[in-house]
């Protein structure tokens, strides 16, 4: 769906981008994970079409994106900047995209005043910054798009919206193959709704993970032993990480689980524990292993 | 592919409508207020005098030929202020996140936002004519208004309107703030007066002998200047030429906007290539003014103006590095001042040393055609024009005599040794015999340089074209009159053309026997003449003691 190939940008002397690829399926939700600065919103605008790519490529559905209407009206794009008409109350801004979205839906419109109950005559820009943030992704999913750029989306809303948010998007995930990116510098944020994670670093994509995948990759263990620790537990170096406390032994081992349980029994363990690992867990073992200092690049 | 393109996109154009109609009403408002309802009022409370009938009718007139008048300012402001409304997006971040995202193509984008900056100025203008058309049918400003006037009117005002909003469209995509682009806009109409004007002043101060023609200021023909000279005379290729004009702008910034990059929404400068000519265009413009400035306040010092030169030239450096930087911290910028001042050094050793010859240029006697020498060069540069009548024949000599010609070149070389500052502003003007013209501004010293000046002033041309009285014949002369400066009485007229005759015999004897010395003599008149001929034109003599014959004549003549 979102193909883009050795994407750079420089803002004067500074790289924002440095020959990025990234490739995005449709009907994934990707999310877009990195420490500010790291380039997202860069990234983002050269999805979006606003900014024009200086090299590589950028192709959506495999068309071009910049300047070029026909793959833009697939795209909407919510900013974590914001921008409405002051003079506009939200049923003109409506107006205003339907005029410009050729899917736009009135209907959709309509009946998502459910889900967000603010007075359609009201003047956006009066709204408080949450309610903003409402209104965009109203009018945003009332176009009715293929693909859904989101920018530090759900900033402002309360856990009530942002959950109802969450599932309305998601239902057009299900239904209609949409495809969402969705950049946030919080992992937890996107734990639970991301298939796909992209992590950008000084305008490089260092990890690309289906977290199904990484999840059932990735196994956190607590092993104690009556003796000593068995010499020929996890030779061939599939252990990220080990720490051993008194007599326990807390290792993260990558691998498919049942071949860890059966090789872990063979070595008999007096106590031993398979934990979940959440997402960050992951990324801090997962770019340890690399050598980065994770506290730089994940908060 | 879809093959639908467009150049407009009507929803951008009904939001453009929709949030700026406001201007387009007070535009309206303006309009009617300044214009027709100015003249209604006028002859409202007007007694029907014949007088003042002509009087309101010749000022409507000149306004509706954008002649004079407070709507003249409309054209002016109005579109720069609509097209920076309806361009406000590539200003500002936000917006110009929101619009390039939208799906229209850059060009669409450009295109609707002019076609709303064109509805919000045309329509208060076809407003403006409509009512102006309906009082000419309807009132007595019928009297007044033609409805051929009224179009005129309309005519220049979109001429100049869509001229002024390409120039206000072309600039801000060079720039990132809606404050920058208005004030480069009104900057780029001025900076070629601007320049010529401080050019002007500062090389007359550091070139000897410098001049210029006092009617070349081609900045007159430019669109501002024009506007506001309260004499537009467009001739049709100047019209043609704002519109070439419009439309090559309204292109480059379509060709810009395709080119620029929305990121620069808020920068002064938005593409890299055009601030070192934003910052040295600013440092050259500082250092022209400082050394006009140091000129005027040091009574043309050239080392003061030297010291204004780098002085200034560093504070414009200075401060447009801080606004193109948005920081106060410049100083690591310094290499390109001292590259400019670098510059700086050595065009000003090139105009020491007169590298081109300007300074001690003085024609081979053999190439000149003619020479006008005198302090009349408004006259001399207008002497084909039958419009300007020179309003005396003072200083209206050219010289073609092979011998005056020689002798003014070897006048030039003796100024030129000399450079001596005191004395009557003196402009000796060459024209060449291959077309050039050459043309000098001194100060002539009549003592310092009598031994050159003598031959010349002894010369008949010099003394046909100072005294036209040697060519004049009685039948020529209607009258004269004689003033006797050493009493208040009445002047005294002759008309008779007998005494006229005599009268011509004696004062040309008294003239062709002058020698350089009389010519040049500030003796204290004693009678002052002036002598009116067939088509009332008066030229006048001041009478001093060395016209023995003349002074003669008339004690002879005035007693009887």
């Amino acid at each position: 769906m979102i193909h883009v190939k050795s994407l750079s940008k420089s803002y004067g002397d500074f790289k924002a981008l440095d020959s990025l690829d990234i490739h995005i399926k449709e009907g994934s939700v990707y999310g877009l994970l990195g420490p500010n600065g790291s380039g997202k919103t860069t990234l983002i605008k050269h999805l979006t079409g606003i900014y024009k790519n200086e090299s590589g490529s950028i192709a959506i559905d495999g068309k071009s994106v910049f300047d070029n209407p026909e793959t833009k009206s697939k795209i909407v794009y919510i900013s974590d900047d914001l921008f409405f008409f002051s003079q506009y109350s939200i049923k003109e801004m409506a107006s205003f995209y339907a005029s410009m979205y050729p899917g736009w839906s009135w209907e959709r419109f309509n009946t998502l005043k459910q889900v967000f109950p603010i007075d359609i005559k009201r003047r956006v820009v009066k709204l408080s910054k949450g309610m903003q943030k409402q209104v965009a992704f109203w009018l945003g999913i009332s176009a009715k798009p293929k693909v859904m750029i989101l920018d530090e989306p759900v900033d402002g809303l309360d856990p009530v919206m942002r959950k109802k948010v969450w599932n309305l998007i998601l239902q057009d995930v299900a239904e209609y193959g949409t495809t969402v990116l969705v950049s946030s510098h919080n992992l937890r944020e996107l734990e639970d709704i991301c298939d796909h994670v992209g992590i950008l670093y000084q305008g490089k994509m260092m990890v690309e993970r289906e977290l199904d995948n990484m999840k059932s990759d990735i196994h956190k263990l607590q092993l104690a032993y009556s003796g000593n620790t068995p010499d020929n537990l996890f030779k061939d170096g599939e252990v990220l990480h080990r720490t051993q406390n008194g007599s326990v032994l807390q290792l993260i081992v990558r691998g498919n689980k049942d071949a860890i349980i059966s090789h872990v029994k063979s070595t008999n363990p007096v106590v031993m524990d398979i934990l979940p690992l959440s997402l960050e867990e992951i990324f801090i073992y997962e770019l340890g292993g690399k050598g980065y200092e994770i506290e730089n690049i994940l908060i | 592919m879809k093959s639908k393109t467009s150049l407009f996109k009507k929803g951008l154009i009904l939001s453009d409508l929709k949030r700026y109609w406001w201007v387009s009403v007070i535009f309206s408002i303006g309009l009617i207020l300044t214009m027709p309802l100015a003249h209604y009022m006028q002859k409202f409370n007007l007694n029907t005098d014949n007088s003042n009938i002509k009087f309101i009718k010749e000022f409507i007139a000149r306004e509706l030929n954008f002649h004079s008048g407070v709507s003249l300012l409309f054209p002016a402001v109005i579109p720069v202020i609509i097209a920076v409304l309806a361009y406000r997006y590539i200003q500002k971040g936000r917006q110009a996140s929101l619009y390039h995202s939208l799906p229209v193509t850059r060009a669409e984008l450009y295109f609707s936002s002019f076609v709303s900056t064109l509805i919000l100025y045309v329509v208060p203008l076809l407003i403006n004519v409509f009512v102006m058309g309906l009082l000419n049918s309807f009132s007595f400003l019928s009297d007044f208004y033609t409805m051929g006037l009224i179009f005129k009117w309309f005519g220049l005002s979109l001429l100049y309107g869509i001229l002024f909003m390409s120039m206000t469209i072309f600039v801000g995509m060079f720039t990132g703030s809606s404050v920058a682009q208005i004030v480069f806009v009104y900057i780029l109409n001025l900076l070629p007066l601007f320049f010529f004007e401080t050019i002007r002043a500062n090389l007359s101060s550091l070139l000897y002998g410098f001049a210029t023609y006092s009617n070349t200021g081609f900045y007159r023909k430019l669109p501002m200047t024009m506007l506001f000279s309260n004499s537009i005379e467009l001739t049709p290729r100047m019209v043609v030429g704002y519109i070439v004009l419009s439309v090559l702008l309204l292109a480059g910034g379509l060709v810009a906007f395709k080119l620029r990059r929305p990121e620069t929404a808020g920068d002064i400068i938005t593409f890299k290539p055009i601030r070192p000519v934003f910052i040295y265009g600013v440092t050259v413009c500082a250092t022209l003014v400082g050394g006009a400035y140091f000129l005027a306040i040091s009574r043309a010092s050239v080392p003061f103006a030297i010291f204004g030169y780098f002085l200034c030239a560093l504070i414009g450096y200075v401060v447009v590095q801080m606004v193109t930087n948005k920081t106060f911290k410049v100083l690591n910028t310094y290499k390109g001042y001292l590259g400019y001042a670098l510059v700086l050094i050595i065009m000003l050793l090139g105009v020491k040393f007169d590298i081109f010859g300007y300074v001690n240029k003085v024609p081979a006697a053999d190439e000149v055609a003619n020479v006008y020498m005198g302090y009349n060069l408004y006259w001399w540069e207008n002497q084909d024009n039958e419009k300007y009548l020179s309003p005396s024949h003072d200083n209206t000599t050219i010289y073609k005599e092979t011998a005056n010609i020689k002798n003014i070149t070897e006048l030039h070389k003796m100024i030129l040794g000399n450079r001596s500052k005191e004395g009557f502003p003196t402009y000796i003007a060459y024209t060449l015999k291959n077309g050039k013209k050459i043309v000098r501004y001194y100060n002539l010293d009549t003592n310092l340089y009598a031994s050159a000046l003598g031959p010349i002033y002894e010369s008949k041309e010099y003394k046909n074209g100072r005294f036209p009285v040697l060519h004049q014949e009685a039948d020529d002369i209607k009258y004269i009159q004689v003033h006797d400066n050493a009493n208040n009485k009445q002047p005294i007229v002759i008309s008779d053309k007998e005494k006229l005759k005599s009268f011509i015999t004696e004062i040309r004897k008294d003239i062709s026997g002058f020698n350089y010395e009389q010519l040049a003599s500030s003796t204290e008149d004693k009678l002052w003449i002036e002598i009116s001929d067939n088509n009332d034109m008066i030229i006048s003599y001041g009478v001093n003691s060395n016209y023995i014959n003349t002074l003669n004549w008339f004690s002879n003549n005035n007693n009887q």
